[in-house]
Protein backbone atom coordinates (compact mmCIF):
# COMPACT_ATOMS: atom_id res chain seq x y z
CA UNK A 1 0.00 0.00 0.00
CA UNK A 2 0.99 3.68 -0.46
CA UNK A 3 2.16 5.57 1.56
CA UNK A 4 0.07 8.34 2.62
CA UNK A 5 -0.47 11.58 4.83
CA UNK A 6 -2.87 9.80 7.27
CA UNK A 7 -6.89 11.68 7.39
CA UNK A 8 -6.27 15.24 8.38
CA UNK A 9 -9.01 17.40 10.01
CA UNK A 10 -9.50 18.91 6.50
CA UNK A 11 -10.32 15.97 4.91
CA UNK A 12 -12.83 14.81 7.68
CA UNK A 13 -14.46 18.20 7.41
CA UNK A 14 -14.69 17.73 3.62
CA UNK A 15 -15.87 14.10 3.70
CA UNK A 16 -18.47 14.90 6.27
CA UNK A 17 -19.87 17.68 4.70
CA UNK A 18 -19.74 15.69 1.45
CA UNK A 19 -21.42 13.38 3.03
CA UNK A 20 -24.27 15.06 4.61
CA UNK A 21 -25.02 16.66 0.77
CA UNK A 22 -24.90 12.81 -0.57
CA UNK A 23 -27.38 11.97 2.10
CA UNK A 24 -29.93 14.54 0.80
CA UNK A 25 -29.58 13.06 -2.64
CA UNK A 26 -31.45 9.26 -3.86
CA UNK A 27 -27.93 7.84 -5.43
CA UNK A 28 -25.00 8.79 -6.77
CA UNK A 29 -24.55 5.87 -9.48
CA UNK A 30 -23.46 6.61 -12.95
CA UNK A 31 -24.91 5.01 -16.05
CA UNK A 32 -22.71 5.38 -19.03
CA UNK A 33 -21.08 1.57 -19.37
CA UNK A 34 -24.53 0.28 -18.31
CA UNK A 35 -26.56 1.86 -20.95
CA UNK A 36 -23.89 0.58 -23.75
CA UNK A 37 -24.44 -3.01 -22.49
CA UNK A 38 -28.24 -2.74 -22.47
CA UNK A 39 -28.06 -2.92 -18.56
CA UNK A 40 -30.67 0.22 -18.37
CA UNK A 41 -34.49 -0.52 -17.38
CA UNK A 42 -37.23 -0.71 -20.11
CA UNK A 43 -39.07 2.48 -20.14
CA UNK A 44 -43.09 2.92 -19.67
CA UNK A 45 -42.94 3.55 -23.21
CA UNK A 46 -41.76 0.47 -25.15
CA UNK A 47 -43.22 -2.74 -26.36
CA UNK A 48 -42.99 -5.38 -24.22
CA UNK A 49 -41.00 -8.16 -25.13
CA UNK A 50 -42.45 -10.45 -27.49
CA UNK A 51 -42.06 -13.33 -25.44
CA UNK A 52 -44.09 -12.18 -22.22
CA UNK A 53 -47.15 -11.56 -24.73
CA UNK A 54 -46.53 -14.86 -26.52
CA UNK A 55 -46.25 -16.77 -23.48
CA UNK A 56 -49.28 -15.48 -21.70
CA UNK A 57 -51.28 -16.69 -24.80
CA UNK A 58 -49.48 -20.57 -24.96
CA UNK A 59 -50.45 -20.82 -21.00
CA UNK A 60 -53.61 -19.67 -21.90
CA UNK A 61 -54.41 -21.97 -24.20
CA UNK A 62 -52.68 -24.81 -22.32
CA UNK A 63 -54.80 -24.77 -19.52
CA UNK A 64 -57.74 -23.63 -21.07
CA UNK A 65 -58.33 -20.37 -19.61
CA UNK A 66 -60.01 -17.50 -21.45
CA UNK A 67 -58.14 -13.97 -20.54
CA UNK A 68 -61.55 -13.47 -18.92
CA UNK A 69 -60.32 -16.18 -16.14
CA UNK A 70 -57.05 -15.20 -15.84
CA UNK A 71 -57.86 -11.77 -14.43
CA UNK A 72 -60.31 -13.03 -11.90
CA UNK A 73 -57.93 -15.79 -10.85
CA UNK A 74 -55.02 -13.13 -10.63
CA UNK A 75 -57.17 -10.33 -9.68
CA UNK A 76 -55.73 -8.19 -12.10
CA UNK A 77 -57.07 -6.10 -14.70
CA UNK A 78 -55.90 -7.36 -18.17
CA UNK A 79 -58.42 -4.52 -19.95
CA UNK A 80 -56.85 -2.71 -22.50
CA UNK A 81 -58.58 1.14 -21.98
CA UNK A 82 -59.16 3.11 -25.09
CA UNK A 83 -56.79 5.89 -25.62
CA UNK A 84 -54.12 4.03 -23.06
CA UNK A 85 -51.43 3.73 -26.06
CA UNK A 86 -49.05 1.86 -23.72
CA UNK A 87 -49.09 -1.67 -23.71
CA UNK A 88 -46.12 -2.25 -21.35
CA UNK A 89 -47.56 -4.28 -17.93
CA UNK A 90 -47.15 -2.90 -14.89
CA UNK A 91 -44.63 -4.22 -11.76
CA UNK A 92 -48.02 -4.76 -9.99
CA UNK A 93 -49.58 -6.50 -13.00
CA UNK A 94 -46.99 -9.20 -13.26
CA UNK A 95 -46.70 -10.18 -9.97
CA UNK A 96 -50.58 -10.87 -9.66
CA UNK A 97 -50.28 -13.06 -13.36
CA UNK A 98 -46.87 -14.89 -11.89
CA UNK A 99 -49.39 -15.56 -8.78
CA UNK A 100 -52.10 -16.41 -11.16
CA UNK A 101 -50.02 -19.34 -13.31
CA UNK A 102 -48.00 -20.10 -10.61
CA UNK A 103 -45.00 -18.88 -12.00
CA UNK A 104 -41.83 -17.25 -10.49
CA UNK A 105 -42.21 -13.82 -10.20
CA UNK A 106 -38.87 -12.36 -10.68
CA UNK A 107 -38.61 -14.21 -13.35
CA UNK A 108 -41.56 -13.27 -14.93
CA UNK A 109 -40.70 -9.19 -14.09
CA UNK A 110 -37.11 -10.25 -16.32
CA UNK A 111 -39.14 -11.94 -18.87
CA UNK A 112 -41.81 -9.04 -19.21
CA UNK A 113 -39.19 -6.33 -19.91
CA UNK A 114 -39.68 -4.65 -16.90
CA UNK A 115 -36.29 -5.56 -15.49
CA UNK A 116 -33.58 -6.93 -17.34
CA UNK A 117 -32.78 -10.65 -17.94
CA UNK A 118 -30.39 -11.33 -15.08
CA UNK A 119 -30.63 -15.14 -15.58
CA UNK A 120 -28.70 -16.62 -18.28
CA UNK A 121 -30.99 -20.01 -18.78
CA UNK A 122 -34.25 -17.79 -19.14
CA UNK A 123 -32.38 -15.54 -21.62
CA UNK A 124 -31.66 -18.87 -23.91
CA UNK A 125 -35.31 -20.29 -22.98
CA UNK A 126 -36.80 -17.08 -24.27
CA UNK A 127 -34.67 -16.43 -27.46
CA UNK A 128 -35.17 -20.03 -28.47
CA UNK A 129 -39.24 -19.54 -27.60
CA UNK A 130 -39.12 -16.69 -30.01
CA UNK A 131 -37.02 -18.24 -32.61
CA UNK A 132 -38.77 -17.69 -36.08
CA UNK A 133 -37.71 -21.25 -37.72
CA UNK A 134 -38.69 -25.00 -36.17
CA UNK A 135 -41.40 -27.06 -36.22
CA UNK A 136 -44.70 -26.95 -34.54
CA UNK A 137 -43.10 -29.88 -32.14
CA UNK A 138 -39.82 -27.98 -31.55
CA UNK A 139 -41.85 -24.67 -30.76
CA UNK A 140 -44.07 -27.16 -28.25
CA UNK A 141 -40.82 -28.07 -26.69
CA UNK A 142 -39.03 -24.49 -26.73
CA UNK A 143 -42.22 -23.69 -24.64
CA UNK A 144 -42.14 -26.69 -22.50
CA UNK A 145 -38.57 -25.28 -21.73
CA UNK A 146 -38.99 -22.16 -20.75
CA UNK A 147 -42.45 -22.79 -18.40
CA UNK A 148 -39.84 -24.89 -16.52
CA UNK A 149 -37.85 -21.93 -16.28
CA UNK A 150 -40.22 -19.81 -15.11
CA UNK A 151 -41.70 -22.76 -12.37
CA UNK A 152 -42.05 -21.78 -8.89
CA UNK A 153 -39.00 -24.06 -6.96
CA UNK A 154 -40.87 -25.97 -4.47
CA UNK A 155 -39.68 -24.33 -1.42
CA UNK A 156 -41.00 -21.07 -2.63
CA UNK A 157 -44.36 -21.01 -2.15
CA UNK B 1 -4.35 -4.38 -7.52
CA UNK B 2 -1.65 -2.06 -8.61
CA UNK B 3 -2.03 0.58 -5.97
CA UNK B 4 -3.51 1.36 -2.92
CA UNK B 5 -4.00 4.10 0.21
CA UNK B 6 -5.89 4.21 3.29
CA UNK B 7 -8.55 6.57 3.81
CA UNK B 8 -11.39 6.68 5.66
CA UNK B 9 -15.65 6.03 5.69
CA UNK B 10 -18.44 7.41 8.26
CA UNK B 11 -19.80 4.71 9.89
CA UNK B 12 -23.69 6.36 9.68
CA UNK B 13 -24.49 3.89 13.17
CA UNK B 14 -22.89 6.74 15.44
CA UNK B 15 -20.64 8.84 12.67
CA UNK B 16 -16.93 7.03 13.73
CA UNK B 17 -14.65 7.76 11.04
CA UNK B 18 -13.77 4.01 10.16
CA UNK B 19 -9.94 3.21 7.67
CA UNK B 20 -10.82 2.35 4.60
CA UNK B 21 -8.44 1.02 1.71
CA UNK B 22 -8.96 2.87 -1.94
CA UNK B 23 -8.08 0.87 -4.84
CA UNK B 24 -6.86 2.36 -8.08
CA UNK B 25 -5.49 -0.88 -10.14
CA UNK B 26 -8.90 -2.41 -10.85
CA UNK B 27 -9.85 -3.72 -13.89
CA UNK B 28 -13.15 -4.00 -15.41
CA UNK B 29 -13.30 -7.48 -15.17
CA UNK B 30 -12.96 -6.99 -11.20
CA UNK B 31 -16.61 -6.02 -11.49
CA UNK B 32 -17.76 -9.14 -12.34
CA UNK B 33 -16.18 -10.47 -8.85
CA UNK B 34 -17.17 -7.40 -6.84
CA UNK B 35 -20.70 -8.19 -8.02
CA UNK B 36 -20.33 -11.69 -6.10
CA UNK B 37 -20.47 -10.13 -3.04
CA UNK B 38 -23.30 -7.52 -4.00
CA UNK B 39 -25.47 -9.51 -5.88
CA UNK B 40 -26.84 -11.33 -3.13
CA UNK B 41 -27.60 -8.12 -1.30
CA UNK B 42 -29.55 -7.03 -4.44
CA UNK B 43 -31.93 -9.35 -5.18
CA UNK B 44 -32.40 -9.20 -1.11
CA UNK B 45 -33.95 -5.23 -1.65
CA UNK B 46 -35.26 -6.91 -4.88
CA UNK B 47 -37.09 -9.26 -2.94
CA UNK B 48 -38.13 -7.17 -0.43
CA UNK B 49 -39.08 -4.29 -2.60
CA UNK B 50 -41.55 -6.71 -4.46
CA UNK B 51 -42.64 -8.11 -0.91
CA UNK B 52 -44.36 -4.94 0.16
CA UNK B 53 -45.26 -3.86 -3.54
CA UNK B 54 -43.42 -1.09 -3.72
CA UNK B 55 -43.80 1.05 -7.19
CA UNK B 56 -41.17 -0.05 -9.67
CA UNK B 57 -40.61 3.93 -9.76
CA UNK B 58 -39.35 3.97 -6.26
CA UNK B 59 -36.59 1.16 -6.50
CA UNK B 60 -32.88 1.77 -6.55
CA UNK B 61 -32.26 2.25 -10.90
CA UNK B 62 -29.13 0.18 -10.50
CA UNK B 63 -31.04 -2.09 -8.26
CA UNK B 64 -30.93 -5.24 -11.28
CA UNK B 65 -27.64 -4.57 -12.46
CA UNK B 66 -25.42 -7.90 -12.63
CA UNK B 67 -21.82 -7.39 -13.62
CA UNK B 68 -21.44 -11.09 -13.86
CA UNK B 69 -23.16 -11.14 -16.83
CA UNK B 70 -21.40 -8.83 -18.78
CA UNK B 71 -17.67 -10.35 -17.93
CA UNK B 72 -17.37 -10.98 -21.38
CA UNK B 73 -17.58 -7.09 -22.52
CA UNK B 74 -15.57 -6.01 -19.57
CA UNK B 75 -12.89 -7.95 -20.75
CA UNK B 76 -12.58 -6.22 -23.69
CA UNK B 77 -13.18 -2.50 -22.19
CA UNK B 78 -10.11 -0.14 -22.13
CA UNK B 79 -10.82 1.44 -18.43
CA UNK B 80 -9.38 1.56 -15.22
CA UNK B 81 -11.16 1.52 -12.16
CA UNK B 82 -11.05 2.77 -8.75
CA UNK B 83 -12.63 0.22 -5.34
CA UNK B 84 -13.15 1.12 -2.05
CA UNK B 85 -12.65 -1.44 0.49
CA UNK B 86 -13.76 -1.75 4.19
CA UNK B 87 -14.54 -4.36 7.01
CA UNK B 88 -13.12 -6.31 4.40
CA UNK B 89 -15.72 -5.76 1.84
CA UNK B 90 -16.71 -3.86 -1.04
CA UNK B 91 -18.27 -0.43 -0.41
CA UNK B 92 -17.98 1.09 -3.99
CA UNK B 93 -16.94 1.31 -7.34
CA UNK B 94 -16.13 3.18 -10.27
CA UNK B 95 -14.42 3.17 -14.05
CA UNK B 96 -13.26 5.51 -15.85
CA UNK B 97 -11.39 5.94 -19.24
CA UNK B 98 -9.96 8.70 -21.20
CA UNK B 99 -10.12 7.79 -25.03
CA UNK B 100 -12.25 9.61 -26.73
CA UNK B 101 -13.74 12.11 -24.56
CA UNK B 102 -13.07 15.15 -24.85
CA UNK B 103 -14.68 18.67 -23.19
CA UNK B 104 -17.46 20.26 -24.43
CA UNK B 105 -17.68 22.63 -21.41
CA UNK B 106 -14.78 24.38 -23.00
CA UNK B 107 -13.42 25.10 -26.53
CA UNK B 108 -10.71 23.22 -28.13
CA UNK B 109 -11.69 19.67 -27.52
CA UNK B 110 -9.38 19.60 -24.35
CA UNK B 111 -9.31 15.93 -22.29
CA UNK B 112 -11.21 15.12 -19.48
CA UNK B 113 -11.78 12.25 -17.22
CA UNK B 114 -14.88 10.24 -18.41
CA UNK B 115 -16.81 8.12 -15.85
CA UNK B 116 -17.84 5.13 -17.46
CA UNK B 117 -19.47 3.81 -14.09
CA UNK B 118 -20.42 4.14 -10.21
CA UNK B 119 -21.97 2.60 -8.07
CA UNK B 120 -21.88 1.52 -4.39
CA UNK B 121 -22.64 -0.98 -2.19
CA UNK B 122 -25.94 -1.82 -1.93
CA UNK B 123 -25.51 -2.07 1.98
CA UNK B 124 -24.97 1.36 1.33
CA UNK B 125 -28.04 2.31 -0.71
CA UNK B 126 -30.75 4.63 0.67
CA UNK B 127 -34.08 2.80 0.24
CA UNK B 128 -36.29 5.11 1.77
CA UNK B 129 -39.47 2.23 1.29
CA UNK B 130 -37.64 -0.04 3.20
CA UNK B 131 -36.39 1.93 5.90
CA UNK B 132 -33.08 1.40 5.06
CA UNK B 133 -30.26 4.29 5.46
CA UNK B 134 -27.51 2.40 4.76
CA UNK B 135 -23.89 1.69 6.20
CA UNK B 136 -21.22 4.07 5.26
CA UNK B 137 -21.49 7.56 4.23
CA UNK B 138 -19.60 9.34 1.98
CA UNK B 139 -18.51 6.13 0.16
CA UNK B 140 -19.83 7.87 -3.43
CA UNK B 141 -18.14 11.57 -2.67
CA UNK B 142 -14.73 9.77 -2.15
CA UNK B 143 -14.76 8.12 -4.64
CA UNK B 144 -15.82 10.98 -7.39
CA UNK B 145 -12.68 12.76 -4.97
CA UNK B 146 -10.10 10.64 -6.31
CA UNK B 147 -11.40 10.78 -10.02
CA UNK B 148 -10.96 14.84 -9.82
CA UNK B 149 -7.52 14.13 -8.83
CA UNK B 150 -6.78 11.75 -11.10
CA UNK B 151 -7.64 14.23 -14.21
CA UNK B 152 -5.73 16.66 -12.10
CA UNK B 153 -2.49 14.17 -12.06
CA UNK B 154 -3.25 13.63 -15.71
CA UNK B 155 -3.05 17.13 -16.53
CA UNK B 156 -6.65 17.09 -17.49
CA UNK B 157 -6.98 19.92 -15.03
CA UNK B 158 -10.08 18.32 -12.69
CA UNK B 159 -12.22 18.17 -15.82
CA UNK B 160 -14.67 15.00 -15.61
CA UNK B 161 -17.78 14.33 -17.70
CA UNK B 162 -20.26 11.79 -16.92
CA UNK B 163 -23.88 10.01 -18.04
CA UNK B 164 -25.91 10.25 -14.51
CA UNK B 165 -29.16 8.24 -13.55
CA UNK B 166 -32.15 10.04 -13.09
CA UNK B 167 -32.23 9.16 -9.47
CA UNK B 168 -28.66 10.50 -9.30
CA UNK B 169 -28.86 13.81 -11.18
CA UNK B 170 -28.94 15.81 -8.20
CA UNK B 171 -26.05 14.47 -6.64
CA UNK B 172 -24.09 15.62 -9.86
CA UNK B 173 -25.51 18.91 -10.47
CA UNK B 174 -25.62 20.15 -6.61
CA UNK B 175 -23.32 18.42 -4.71
CA UNK B 176 -20.61 18.03 -7.20
CA UNK B 177 -21.45 21.78 -8.80
CA UNK B 178 -21.41 20.10 -12.58
CA UNK B 179 -22.63 21.46 -15.57
CA UNK B 180 -25.82 19.50 -17.40
CA UNK B 181 -25.19 19.75 -20.96
CA UNK B 182 -27.84 17.50 -22.91
CA UNK B 183 -30.06 14.30 -22.73
CA UNK B 184 -28.58 11.77 -25.18
CA UNK B 185 -30.32 9.17 -27.17
CA UNK B 186 -27.67 7.07 -27.80
CA UNK B 187 -27.26 6.92 -23.90
CA UNK B 188 -31.06 6.42 -23.37
CA UNK B 189 -31.56 9.89 -22.30
CA UNK B 190 -29.65 9.95 -19.48
CA UNK B 191 -28.01 13.28 -18.39
CA UNK B 192 -24.59 14.52 -19.62
CA UNK B 193 -22.91 16.65 -17.51
CA UNK B 194 -19.11 18.12 -17.02
CA UNK B 195 -17.36 18.78 -13.85
CA UNK B 196 -14.86 22.17 -15.23
CA UNK B 197 -11.45 23.15 -14.11
CA UNK B 198 -13.53 25.68 -11.62
CA UNK B 199 -15.85 23.52 -10.77
CA UNK B 200 -13.39 20.92 -9.75
CA UNK B 201 -11.38 23.37 -7.53
CA UNK B 202 -14.88 24.05 -5.77
CA UNK B 203 -15.55 20.51 -5.47
CA UNK B 204 -12.58 19.81 -3.55
CA UNK B 205 -12.66 22.61 -1.31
Amino acid sequence: MSQREPETTADREWLLKMAEAEDRCESISVGGLASQLGMLCSRGDQEPPLVFSRLIEWTLDARGLSVQELAEKGKVDLTIREGDESTFPTCQMVVQLARALNFDAEKLLELSGVVPIRDASLSRAAAQFTAESGTSGEKREAYEQLVRALDLPPDKP
Amino acid sequence: MTDSVQVELILRDGGEFIPAILHRGLRPEDLSLIEREWGPARNQVFQDLLSIQVPRSEWPESLHWNWETKAPQLRLLDSKGIGVQCEGKWQGAALTSTEPHVARLEEGRKPLVYVDYIEIAPRNWKVRALGQQGRFRGVGSLILKEIVAQSFEQGFQGRVGLHSLPQSELFYRQVCGMTALSRERHHQDLLYLELSRDGARAFLN
